[in-house]
């Protein structure tokens, strides 16, 4: 039985202007950094959003939390008094919204500002609007957080650099989840630390979700990091969505050529695994200027007249499992 | 004796200490290890390992508020003689000539070995004439300014890049990531140097790019019979490149060996730790096995192991106390730890 929606993009797209070179001229042309992106996030789950640079997995986790503004396509969020239509709230609305949402950094230090203290790092979220607290009340909700999030108790009083990166990224983790939000984006969490440190950050948020219920987007670059932490997994090139899918199955036999081109290439200590990447033709393209027909189409190596003209669709071709590859089923085995 | 086995450069008791703000930071500790031509050593290692202040001795690109162990050998077997790197005076003609001519280097971030001012094609003749006495040695000819631009065409054209004689008088500022680190492979390589120095040069890259960049290092490694050095924190990339590794922990050398033994059966609590906190692809949704607690801070190294405070088999008043030492397990392979030290038994 699948898990009840909790996020639904439809048809999202996120467009920046590219400025001519002088000042004030107007736009001369578009990044697509999102383009027709349909997706669900379901209560509960891990979605991993992989990609790699200029596919646009960052833009699509910020624009999903309103913090940059959507071209078009609409998201909704399905909360237990009803769905609610998170492009049309704007101001106090907005705002009052914004606590059941949360974003993870991936640089922890980057994101907590050096003058505060940890707990006043962690309270942050809960002087939004909405929450109304007591000090008292505030101090227990970060002490039962901080201590959810194995941090030491006497380390709230202290400032953020003195702390370890592992440390800083518990700290980050605790203020994104104070105000017991029902979406996390998760971008990059994981990437700036330590394999010996990462692992333990990976079992933090995995813990954390068990006893909280909480549902990451789970944004990276790591495809093991993925594998790891995932229930699904969707793919993203130049700004498309090429494949979604639970995760076992998408690495077991994964049905877009992209997909496969991506975890060939992944270097693996395992004695067994062969290490023989899909050879892949050129560099990423500007996402500026994206391939006609199928994104992929000037790497792929199976690409034909058709992926040049056609914008495959994205579609559903086993059970839960969805891929944008005019010939998806006869590349299969 | 096949080629593999021929000793290039020996690295003897190299310590490197910082004088900070904040005190003395011993940054490498006292490593020994060796690179043969036609090899890969992979140097593999998480923060404050020593991994690159270690390989940045190796080149005496060390900052001025470092200083390197009076003991400290850095030995280059040249074909035309043996020479000690690290006694070379640091501003000598010698050491220049030894950079960038017997010794290339590559960077994760190859902007920071261009300068932006310049063409791609300018810095790579300059580079090809500032050597030429060695490249007369390895290749029988003297390059001038025209030739260097048609050898500087040829490694362009070898490393990959479409159109090199377009992309020649390009700035680097015009190439993509991709393309600007197989740039700076040809540069390295186009003085066909005899050691080939890698910093995590695939970590900024995406996967498909780092297949391709790492198929060719390999190739190259094979075409010129050079002795590779390549440190990485990542330990698929070593094990897809390197026939050897160290692995280092707070500026020691804990393990060594052949990269597939020591994957297979990790001997130090720590390379196993690194192991086991590995995510893989195949284990959707299982805990992993992180190495408990912190790097500790460089400015206060534990004593006895380094490695002490987070080893899951520390032996109270041992560990703790005495440097271990390292202990030959046979084929190749060593580990420094009283787990299998004399003191253990």
């Amino acid at each position: 039985m699948t898990a009840p929606p909790l996020v639904e993009i439809r048809n999202l797209k996120v467009y920046f202007g590219v400025r001519g070179k002088r000042m004030l001229q107007k736009a001369r042309g578009y990044v697509r950094a999102v383009d027709d992106v349909t997706l669900t996030v379901r209560r509960g789950e891990t979605l991993g959003l992989v990609g790699e640079s200029g596919s646009g997995k960052t833009t699509l986790g910020r624009a999903v939390l309103r913090a940059l503004p959507v071209t078009a396509g609409g998201i909704r969020f399905h909360l237990e008094d009803g769905p609610v239509d998170v492009l049309a709230l704007s101001g106090r609305e907005l705002r009052r919204f914004r606590r059941h949402m949360q974003l993870i950094f991936q640089d922890p230090y980057a994101s907590l500002d050096p003058r505060m203290t940890v707990r006043d790092i962690i309270a942050e979220p809960l002087e939004a609007p909405g929450h109304l607290r007591s000090k008292r009340e505030v101090d227990e909700r970060v002490r039962e957080i901080a201590a959810r999030c194995r941090l030491n108790l006497e380390f709230l009083r202290r400032f953020p650099h003195a702390f370890s990166g592992g440390q800083r990224q518990r700290i980050g983790i605790a203020r994104a989840l104070v105000a017991d939000p029902e979406f996390v984006v998760c971008d990059e969490a994981v990437s700036a630390l330590d394999v010996s440190i990462q692992a333990d950050i990976l079992n933090l948020l995995m813990d954390l979700q068990e006893e909280l219920g909480t549902t990451y987007l789970f944004i990276t670059h790591d495809l093991s990091v993925v594998a790891q932490i995932s229930d699904r997994v969707a793919v993203l090139y130049l700004g498309r969505l090429m494949e979604l899918g639970p995760t076992a199955e998408i690495f077991a036999r994964p049905m877009h050529p992209y997909t496969r081109a991506l975890l060939s290439a992944i270097p693996r200590v395992e004695a067994e695994h062969r290490f023989a990447p899909v050879k892949l033709r050129g560099e990423i393209p500007d996402p500026a200027h994206p391939p006609q027909g199928c994104r992929f189409s000037t790497r792929c190596p199976f690409a034909r007249e058709r992926c040049r003209e056609e914008v495959p669709a994205f579609r559903e071709l086993a059970r839960d499992r969805f891929a944008a590859c005019h010939f998806a089923e006869e590349l299969a085995d | 004796m096949a080629a593999g086995d021929a000793l290039l450069l020996e690295i003897r008791d190299l310590g490197v200490s910082f004088t900070t703000d904040d005190g003395m930071v011993r940054a490498v500790d006292g490593i020994s290890l060796v690179a043969r031509r036609g090899c890969t050593l992979g140097i593999v290692g998480e923060s404050g390992s020593g991994k690159s202040v270690a390989t940045k001795a190796v080149m005496r690109l060390l900052p001025a508020n470092a200083r390197l162990d009076e003991g400290s050998r850095i030995l280059l077997h040249r074909e035309e003689g043996e020479i000690d790197i690290a006694a070379l005076p640091a501003r000598s003609r010698e050491l220049r000539r030894l950079r960038g001519g017997d010794i290339g280097m590559i960077f994760q971030e190859p902007m920071a070995s261009f300068s932006p001012v310049y063409t791609v094609g300018n810095q790579m003749i300059e580079a090809i004439l500032e050597h030429r006495d060695h490249l007369e040695r390895r290749l029988g000819e003297r390059f001038d300014r025209r030739s260097a631009r048609e050898h500087a065409i040829r490694m362009l054209e070898r490393v990959g890049m479409s159109n090199p004689r377009l992309r020649i008088d390009q700035y680097p500022h015009e190439l993509s990531g991709g393309m600007r680190q197989r740039a700076m492979i040809a540069v390295a390589l186009s003085t066909h140097p005899s050691l080939l120095i890698a910093d995590e040069p695939t970590t900024a890259l995406d996967v498909t790019i780092q297949a391709q960049i790492l198929d060719l290092m390999l190739e190259l490694q094979q075409e010129l019979g050079m002795a590779m050095l390549f440190i990485t924190h990542d330990m698929g990339v070593i094990a897809r490149i390197a026939e050897e590794m160290a692995v280092m922990y707070l500026g020691r050398i804990v393990e060594r060996g052949p990269t597939r033994e020591i994957i297979r059966e990790p001997a130090h609590p720590y390379t196993r730790g690194l192991l086991a906190a590995l995510p893989r692809l195949d284990t959707a949704r299982r805990r992993l096995t992180p190495v408990p607690g912190d790097i500790p801070s460089p400015l206060q190294r534990p004593a006895g192991c380094p490695f002490h405070t987070r080893c899951p088999r520390h032996m109270p008043g041992l560990c703790d106390r005495i440097l271990p030492q390292d202990t030959d397990l046979g084929s190749g392979r060593s580990v420094a730890c009283h787990l299998f030290g004399e003191a253990a038994s």
